[in-house]
């Protein structure tokens, strides 16, 4: 009168091993769950009560007690709704036990017996072919995702009874494969492009040079402007993902429950905007038990922040560990866990708070004080990891309306490869990926500078009343220009181009 | 409360006690009274002991008699049933928990109509003491 059936849960990026282990025993009818269910958990011995009846089955009018082992970590969600009416069939003796011991279920029931995605299906599987087992029982929408990972037989299954049929040996499920290649090159498409953004040409080079370089990028427009759909774009022109980056990037969307039902990968690098009342813990992650925030499910992507001074200040202070060491550290009583989250920062705002300051055709309603204090929400050291500020001028009639086409994502694309080519070679043997993450003594390094370059460099500083802050940027950012250009040394032009990035470092009224 | 009206409980359960003998249930008690409350009937159906609770009225004008089994009462039998279970050492024994729900559809001298809803309620979130 005992089953135990093998399911799995999540935690942080990976899953572990749930033993559920099911006794049916006699006395007063109950249906105890233990080994630390949430709420979601302990509704499911509802679900699976009336599936189980409405399957056909009879459910048993017994002392039912249902543990999840390991014991001790708090378990959530519905995906184990599979496994505790598979195991109660066991007990029952409905069920052989010998697919039982090799297989992984997990799956969310209805009240008819059908089977509901579940969150986690691709780490799931990962751990299960890691342990050695020889299957894994999921909801079909789930399917295409866990066969990504080799090494493991995935069954889709579409309802309660098909999986006893499974277990019993009495019908055979064909395993879903799928051919990670072809699928790979059939998502790796995005819906827009560099193309359809009119004009901007000025704000267009600033996001080649950012995407070449994995430079932070400011935009800083009129509303209206068009700097929410360059920021959009930006993606578009990163070099493609590459399978393991596309499998890490799918885990963080499957534990969230984002991967597109019956899709196998997220092949496209994320891009996420998320609303500026976003809180700390939705930002970088957080709950008791921890879950990823934007920033980690930006990983390999861009993560936009539209009016970026309207963010809380917290929740733009705790953004700098992500964006220095490309993870986040979630501490909580419970537990605590480590998201990957190597992103790109584009941000946009206004230049002050009506918006109209760079604005030609309107009057700018703000006193400078209003506009000094809009700008400084924005503090120093998160201003200081954004290379690029460019500023977006409002479009003409003429540029609205011109019918040639600008230059599509995927020619932009193949430049700034080159230059991540001539990096990757540059970095060699270092921890550095990209001129943006270059340290103080790789900038000395990597970026002489002539005597004319110095020279301009100096009245810049002067003139401009540019920090020493700043001179390390447009350092880092003529670096990436010259690479851009295929030139070894950093000439003057390329100097001239990237101080112009650097709009908010200006003393205003210079 | 009226004679009459008391006598309507009786009358329930006297038709539902006919109705689960003719369905093969042997009655071992008849209102099993203890401290804690009474059971209407208990009996036994194959190898399980059923606790049974009879509902009686004369019309469904204000809901079928089952739905007047509120969660109070059921807490009420199911702590009866477990004093019972102890009484009678009965630790290792299937059991459950049905409702029979009488109407008398025109007055109490009319043909009764008998629902058995079997295992209408389990012992689930109810505190062991």
């Amino acid at each position: 009168m005992l089953a135990k059936v093998l399911s799995s849960a999540v935690l942080g990026v990976n899953a572990y091993l749930v033993e559920v282990e099911v006794d049916i025993a006699l006395g007063l009818p109950v249906f105890n769950t233990v080994g630390l269910p949430d709420t979601s958990v302990k509704e499911s011995r509802d679900r699976v009560k009336a599936a189980i009846k409405n399957c056909g089955f009879d459910f048993p009018s017994r002392r039912i007690t249902v543990n999840l082992a390991p014991a001790d970590i708090k378990k959530e969600g519905a995906c184990f709704d599979l496994p505790m009416a598979c195991g109660i069939l066991a007990a029952m003796g409905l069920v052989k036990p010998d697919r039982l011991k090799t297989h992984l279920l997990l799956g969310e029931l209805s009240l008819d017996g059908g089977l509901r995605g579940v969150k986690g299906a691709l780490p799931m599987a990962v751990s299960a072919a890691e342990r050695g087992l020889t299957g894994m029982v999921l909801p079909a929408e789930n399917a295409a995702e866990a066969a990504v990972v080799e090494g493991i037989q995935i069954y889709g299954v579409e309802t309660l009874p098909q999986v006893v049929q499974f277990l019993n040996g009495a019908q055979e499920i064909p395993p879903t494969r799928i051919d990670l290649q072809e699928v790979f090159a059939q998502h790796a498409r995005y819906g827009v492009d560099l193309a359809d953004v009119k004009g901007q040409a000025h704000a267009k080079r600033a996001l080649e040079v950012a995407a070449a370089g994995g430079h932070n990028i400011l935009f800083i427009g009129p509303p209206g402007s068009g700097k929410t759909m360059l920021a959009k774009r930006l993606a578009t022109i990163l070099p493609d993902l590459v399978l393991e980056e596309a499998i890490e990037v799918t885990k963080i969307h499957s534990i969230c429950g984002l991967v597109p039902s019956r899709a196998a990968l997220v092949a496209t690098r994320p891009f996420r905007a998320p609303h500026h009342t976003i809180s700390d813990a939705g930002l970088i992650g957080g709950g008791t038990i921890p879950r990823p925030g934007e920033v980690s499910l930006a990983h390999h992507g861009v993560l936009f922040l539209d009016e970026l001074p309207e963010f809380k200040r917290s929740v733009l202070e705790v953004l700098r560990q992500p964006i220095e060491d490309g993870i986040v550290t979630i501490s909580r009583a419970v537990t605590s866990v480590t998201y990957p989250a190597c992103f790109m920062l584009a941000a946009a705002m206004n230049p002050c708070p009506c918006g109209y300051f760079t604005d030609p055709k309107h009057d700018c309603a703000c006193a400078p004080s209003q506009i000094q204090r809009y700008r400084s929400r924005i503090s120093g050291p998160l201003l200081d990891r954004i290379d690029l500020h460019i500023e977006v001028p409002p479009l003409r009639y003429r540029e609205i309306t011109t019918e040639s086409q600008g230059e599509p994502s995927d020619v932009v694309r193949m430049r700034v490869k080159g230059a991540r080519a001539i990096q990757q070679e540059r970095f060699r043997r270092t921890q550095t990926f990209c001129n943006a993450q270059m340290s103080a003594r790789q900038l000395r390094r990597h970026c002489p500078v002539g005597p004319d370059g110095q020279r301009l460099l100096e009245t810049a500083l002067e003139r401009l009343g540019l920090s020493a802050r700043a001179h390390d940027r447009i350092l880092k950012v003529a670096r990436t220009i010259a690479d851009l250009e295929g030139y070894e040394t950093i000439r003057t032009d390329h100097l001239a181009e990237a101080i112009q990035y650097r709009t908010l470092d200006r003393t205003p009224g210079r | 409360m009226k004679a009459g009206r008391l006598g309507l409980g009786a009358e329930g359960e006297r038709v539902a006690k006919a109705y689960l003998q003719t369905k093969g249930f042997r009655i071992l008690h008849e209102n099993y009274s203890t401290p804690l409350g009474e059971i209407d009937l208990i009996a036994k159906e194959g190898g399980v002991v059923v606790f049974v609770e009879v509902k009686a009225r004369t019309s469904g004008e204000f809901g079928p008699p089952q739905a007047s089994v509120t969660l109070a009462k059921q807490r009420q039998i199911v702590k009866v049933a477990r004093l019972y279970l102890q009484r009678e050492r009965l630790a290792e024994v299937a059991c459950r928990f049905d409702v029979v729900a009488v109407t008398f559809a025109g007055g109490q001298a009319g043909q009764p109509n008998v629902l058995l809803i079997r295992d209408a309620f389990s012992s689930e979130g109810i505190a062991l003491f």
